[in-house]
């Protein structure tokens, strides 16, 4: 699927040949195992990641409960990667690939490529999304012969998972690019699905033996676990060739054996011990002066207010012995604080590890309660989301709200996003169904998009401290690269813009890529980023004029602030545009996320007060107010150098509950 | 009485090294493992001492990227140094340059200091696209210092930024005028976001040079 680049010439979709299509939700029987009433997560959504077990089996830093919500047991897993190894080792034949590309959508290989993108939406706001379609379509088809080379070059480091300095990639990118050169296109993928066609019956043997392996890996107790409800190593192999017919996934991919979940972790040098529940790794394995203001948290606790920042550190430079980044930042923050609201940036107190445990387990069940079952995952009935189920919740119910200001338990957090976005999608008819959200991502992945080359100078800069985005052109970064693309296709006014790559490494974290697509088109549609967003940012000012005018009012640090010349254009634009990713801890992060996908919709009655964004903002400008009240005693003292190095740098928030609160 | 404050952008395309230059220079921090794109304006200060006296010499460092360019523009305004920094490695990124001279001309004050920098200078051997004449002669045209640096191996870092300082303390009107500007603006409260002399940093020791 990966090499049509001029889609309006390319043949309609062949059919599926039904009997290869694998069985999306063989995972969903395994659900007597799971304990209690324990939640069911969506199966496309990716696991939390989980530490190699052999190394990890001694360590206690990781609670072993939250991968027990989450993960699929490796017996379904089992199940599920054999059936598609065997459905790729029987399917020789190029044409059928397409039916498991993004192999949670088999309906989109279905569509056939020339007609129209259907349109159905929620209510009957359908010739909206019928003009945006359209004008994404044309934007599309506009880009100039130079930008589509460049794109498709972009896009072949990803299809192979290497840089160009291997010799197979570069001449088998040159020939695609002649290829489309001469024959104007039309023979371009042609050219490369034979040849590729023939690698294929040559490697075949070599490619279904590596498969075996990977599944018979997967069966080893040893990786028992590991692997998310997105599938193992096995899918992934089988993804990756049958994803990109055109010879180089055979070569390239080889399976390393640090490449776990899918192969979208890079856990190479890494001690399950060394990550955190989130993914990213910890900070204190490289060598870091404790910074007295800030007593980095005792790693033992696994309090979930322990998230070390981003981006500081990988374990690739243990020997550094360099000060990191941002934490030269911290010692502007030296001032002892006294305010309530500066308590935020202190941790909790160490210890009552159980105590949190049982304490997200009961919220867990609390939520499983809420949870109403929109769809079951029966097979074949969802198609666009890979036959889950699919979660919903009464998002008015008030217990659900003060709920979801406490946090949303992280093995809910995937379902109850998504669920909240939807809601408001049909509340309000804007936007697409999922499914043809997943249409439109697989159709949009084969075009060429002009914002591709600087999308590949960001992905690598983006949270490469998680394991998932830190090998280049693989993995994580493959799927934030993709999910990039179609969004700048999406919307083509608005383009690629830097800071987007953040909220799609964030959901990237928490679901699989038409998912991400699908939210991300969804908060910008239905969350005001968009405007956000929106050429010239002049969305960008109208919200921190909002912020100023309606939030800062004028107080005591505004007048501060003002005096100084530190406008929220300063500080505010990274806050706003990244939702905090680039500012605040992961955890503390999520915990705005979780309101904001909640909360985040216009409320008809304010829009007197806020008439820009009506409102959905309400939960950025809380959040920001409540880091400027909690930085409040620096700032009064800071001059402008030191308001402006305090606001654009990293704020350790230590207690993101404290910070809620404060919101 | 604080020490002189001067006003110093880096300008430049998207991945061109601003950011690994300042933290280099100011930090003296590489770390492409970290590396994230700017997005706005990043924010930093280094004491500096020029013939003797201290100054403070707060460096904005911007987004890259085309679309921020509305954003970062209003920088421009009262910075007496404008550091324009390419990638020796990437043409396109010096191809570019023609049009942040433009904008050097369009936003900032007349007279700023303008310093062209090629960066990663340590690829000079394996994968140099644009030539030293051809940056020196840019430079020669719009009257622009120049350097080729390397954040990664430490070379040339300091001096673009010396040799820009250097130049603004000796011009009087740039000086004058700077600080003028900038307390006008400060005390009409614009919503401008221009730099002010710190009000409560005692003079110290430079210990930088």
């Amino acid at each position: 699927m990966g090499h049509d680049s001029l889609p309006h010439k390319a043949p309609p979709r062949p059919p599926a040949p039904t009997p290869l299509v694998p069985p999306q939700n063989a995972g969903m029987t395994s659900m007597s195992t799971r304990p209690q009433s324990q939640p069911i997560p969506i199966p496309t959504m990716r696991s939390n990641p989980v530490p190699p077990t052999p190394r990890d089996a001694t360590s206690t830093q990781q609670p072993p409960l939250m991968y027990h919500l989450r993960a699929h047991s490796s017996e379904s897993f089992r199940q599920r990667d054999t059936a598609r190894a065997s459905a790729f080792s029987m399917s020789p034949d190029p044409a059928s690939y397409r039916v498991r590309i993004n192999n949670g959508a088999p309906s989109a290989a279905l569509q056939p490529r020339s007609s129209p993108i259907p349109s159905r939406p929620f209510g009957g706001a359908s010739s909206i999304a019928d003009a945006k379609s359209i004008r994404s379509l044309a934007a599309a088809s506009t880009i100039s012969p130079g930008d589509e080379v460049l794109s498709l070059k972009v896009r072949s480091l990803y299809d192979s998972g290497v840089g160009l300095g291997g010799s197979d990639a570069e001449s088998q990118f040159s020939k695609r690019v002649s290829s489309i050169l001469e024959e104007g296109g039309k023979g371009g993928s042609k050219v490369t699905r034979n040849s590729c066609a023939g690698r294929n019956s040559q490697s075949g043997d070599e490619a279904e033996g590596r498969v075996s392996l990977a599944a018979a890996k997967i069966e080893s107790p040893l990786l028992g676990g590991a692997g998310g409800p997105r599938g193992g190593p096995a899918e992934e192999e089988v993804k990756q060739s049958a994803d990109r017919p055109n010879g180089l996934g055979i070569t390239s991919m080889e399976r390393s054996e640090f490449l776990l979940a899918g192969g979208t972790e890079d856990w190479e040098d890494l001690n399950g011990g060394d990550v955190d529940r989130y993914g990213f790794i910890d900070q204190t394995c490289a060598p870091s002066t404790p910074n007295p203001a800030f007593p980095s948290p005792n790693p033992q606790t696994k309090s979930p207010a322990f998230a070390p920042p981003k981006r500081i550190s990988t374990a690739l430079h243990l020997h550094s012995t360099t000060p990191q980044k941002r934490g030269h930042h911290l010692q502007v923050k030296l001032s002892p604080f006294t305010t309530s609201a500066s308590e935020m940036l202190r941790s909790p107190l160490p210890g009552a590890t159980a105590a949190l445990h049982a304490k997200e387990n009961s919220r867990a069940k609390k939520w499983r309660e809420m949870a109403v079952i929109r769809k079951r995952g029966e097979r074949g009935e969802e198609r666009g989301k890979g036959g889950g189920t699919e979660w919903g919740f009464v998002t008015v119910d008030s217990k659900l709200i003060s709920r979801t200001w406490k946090g949303i338990p992280d093995c809910w957090r995937a379902a109850a996003w998504h669920a909240f976005l939807t809601a408001s999608a049909k509340r309000r008819e804007i936007g697409k169904s999922d499914t043809e959200l997943v249409t439109i991502y697989n159709d949009f992945i084969e075009r060429p998009s002009a914002d591709d080359v600087q999308i590949d100078l960001d992905v690598p800069r983006t949270i490469s401290s998680h394991i998932m985005f830190r090998r280049r052109y693989r993995g994580g970064q493959r799927l934030l690269f993709r999910t990039l693309h179609a969004l700048s296709l999406y919307f083509p006014e608005v383009g690629y813009v830097q800071g987007m790559a953040s909220l799609a490494a964030t959901l990237l974290c928490y679901y699989d890529e038409e998912t991400t697509f699908i939210m991300l088109v969804r908060m910008f549609e239905l969350r005001g980023l968009e405007k956000l967003y929106q050429a010239g940012f002049g969305g960008l000012m109208q919200a921190l004029d909002e912020f100023e005018g309606s939030w800062m009012k004028g107080g005591q640090i505004s007048r501060r602030l003002t005096s100084l010349g530190v406008t929220p254009t300063a500080y505010g634009t990274r806050w706003y545009l990244t939702l905090f990713n680039y500012s605040m801890p992961f955890v503390a992060q999520l915990r705005v996320w979780d309101v904001f996908m909640l909360l985040g919709d216009p409320d008809p009655a304010s829009s007197a007060i806020a008439p820009a964004f009506s409102g959905s903002l309400d939960v950025l400008h809380a959040t920001s107010s409540a880091l400027i009240d909690g930085m409040k005693e620096i700032l009064l003292k800071s001059d402008f150098e030191g308001s402006m190095k305090v606001l654009t740098s990293w704020i350790p928030v230590k207690d993101e509950e404290l910070l809620m609160k404060v919101v | 009485m604080a020490d002189p404050t001067i006003k110093v952008l880096l300008i430049g395309p998207s991945s061109s090294g601003k950011t690994a230059l300042l933290l280099r220079y100011v930090e003296d921090i590489f770390d492409t493992d970290n590396a994230t794109a700017t997005i706005g304006v990043d924010f930093k200060v280094k004491k500096l001492s020029v013939k003797g006296k201290p100054h403070r010499v707060l460096l904005f460092d911007t987004a890259g990227q085309e679309r921020f360019r509305t954003l970062t523009s209003s920088y421009y305004r009262n910075a007496q140094g404008v550091l324009l920094v390419y990638d020796i490695s990437n043409r396109e990124t010096f191809t570019t340059m023609e049009y942040w001279f433009k904008e050097v001309e369009k936003y900032a004050p007349p007279n700023a200091i303008k310093c062209l920098v090629g960066s990663k200078l340590d690829k000079s051997t394996s994968s140099r696209i644009v030539k030293t004449e051809e940056g020196q002669a840019l430079a020669d045209r719009y009257g622009a210092g120049f350097y080729e640096v390397s954040s990664k191996t430490r070379e040339n870092v300091k001096e673009p930024f010396v040799d820009t300082v250097t130049r603004i303390v000796e011009t009087p009107e740039l000086m004058n005028g700077g600080v003028g500007a900038r307390r006008a603006i400060a005390t009409a409260a614009s919503s401008t976001p221009v730099a002010t002399l710190s009000l409560d940093s005692p003079p110290k020791k430079a210990g930088c040079c």
